[in-house]
């Protein structure tokens, strides 16, 4: 019996220790190692926004982007924020949404814009996508399902339209998985704290996108649907007392009521 | 694995043809019932069964295999639950999965290897005893 218990202990033990030993290699690393040079993600970039701004009327007021510029660059001037420059468009869209685009860039709609109570709510939108394109989550994902091959012949010059609208609708109308939301939520959240701003707003964000919108989009989904999402907030609200945050004016009320317009701007364009 | 260096007295053709095919059943239904490792268990358990009154010796080796079989089982059925997990369920593909899936084919590897040994050995006689699986044999199959 003796000579059994110790057998099986070994084999338990060999078994247990080889799956820990291979557990340590991060073999999906690997396979997303395919990557697009970086011009090719950056040629990709400007076909979705071109086919973008065929879809959809892109807002161009300069006083509107001026502000967004402004809050853009609150973030990526912040230290330790990988400061990347990153390229922000909004466009007109009656649905509440964000989402980044591959060679970094933002989109933003002017419904997401009006729901926003204030633009350090809007900093935590833009930090939150900042924070996707900084973590490597936008071109890892579009590689990862549509493949390199795909992608490769679209930025070769054979774009096809067929292939940029299932690429948008996987960026702009599905979400990133849970673990890549909750990284960007937590680098969100260290950004504006890096650049000075209260991420209170943010959490009050996430709740009110929880409970006030009619139909959220499958980007936001991780926040409606995950039972995390309070604890969060709550995370969130802890960490500015326990920090002591104090946090500066974003923007001038003239600067912030002019983005507020830009939905009806880009109404008028129409 | 141990072996004895010589055949076992008083035994003859037919109980190692009886041990031999222990072995050789749990891997002609490894082929068959892949990816569900259990139709091999049954029937190395049911040529077990048949082989209750055969001899010791074949009776030692039938139980091994199915032994060795039951522990194959319980570990590929987790691969399988966590496959299915991943495709049908709500589980994303993830380096542990992979891991566990390289280990399962170490393991199934030297299993498979040792049956193919076991099986030939047997065959001609000798009594071949697994690590663990012959220990356990040993308390369970009485003379």
């Amino acid at each position: 019996m003796k000579r059994f218990i110790f057998e099986a202990l070994c084999l338990a033990l060999c078994f247990f220790g080889l799956f820990t030993l291979l557990s340590r290699v991060n073999y999906l690393g690997r396979f997303s190692g395919q990557k697009l040079g970086r011009n090719a993600e950056e040629k990709m970039g400007n076909l979705l926004y071109d086919f973008l701004r065929k879809q959809e009327k892109e807002v161009s007021q300069p006083a509107v982007t001026a502000a967004l510029d402004t809050l853009l660059l609150h973030l990526t001037m912040a230290p330790d924020t990988g400061a990347t420059p990153i390229r922000l468009h909004l466009f007109h869209s009656t649905t509440v949404n964000a989402f980044a685009l591959p060679g970094q860039q933002i989109v933003v709609t002017t419904e997401m814009i009006r729901f926003c109570k204030c633009p350090e709510e809007l900093a935590g939108v833009l930090a939150h996508e900042q924070a996707h394109i900084v973590l490597n989550h936008v071109t890892e994902r579009v590689v990862k399902e549509i493949g390199v091959s795909l992608l490769s012949t679209l930025v070769s010059g054979r774009s096809d339209n067929q292939i940029l609208g299932e690429i948008v609708h996987l960026l702009a109308g599905t979400a990133f998985d849970r673990k890549q939301e909750r990284q960007a939520d937590s680098a969100a959240v260290q950004t504006l704290m890096t650049a000075g701003v209260d991420p209170e707003p943010f959490a009050n964000l996430l709740f009110r996108l929880t409970h006030e919108t009619p139909s959220v989009p499958e980007q936001f989904e991780w926040i409606s649907t995950h039972p995390e999402t309070k604890e969060r907030v709550s995370a969130i609200l802890g960490w500015k007392k326990s920090s002591g945050n104090k946090s500066r004016p974003l923007l001038t009320p003239e600067a912030w009521d002019a983005l507020k317009r830009s939905d009806a701007a880009g109404a008028s364009n129409l | 694995m141990t072996e004895s260096t010589l055949p076992p007295v008083g035994l003859g053709e037919n109980d190692w043809e009886k041990a031999s095919n222990s072995y050789l059943m749990s891997l002609m239904f490894i082929m068959i019932g892949l990816p569900l490792p259990l139709i091999n268990l049954i029937a190395s358990f049911i040529y077990f069964l048949n082989n209750r009154r055969a001899s010791h010796y074949a009776r030692w080796h039938c139980l091994q295999a199915v032994l060795s079989q039951l522990a194959g089982v319980f570990m590929n059925s987790i691969g399988i639950y966590w496959t299915l997990s991943i495709v049908f369920g709500s589980k994303s593909l993830s380096n542990p999965y992979i891991a566990y899936l390289l280990t399962l084919l170490f393991f199934n590897a030297i299993e498979y290897i040792a049956t193919i040994y076991a099986a030939i050995r047997t065959r001609k006689g000798f009594h071949v005893e697994w690590w663990v699986f012959g220990s356990l044999t040993n308390l369970l199959c009485r003379r």
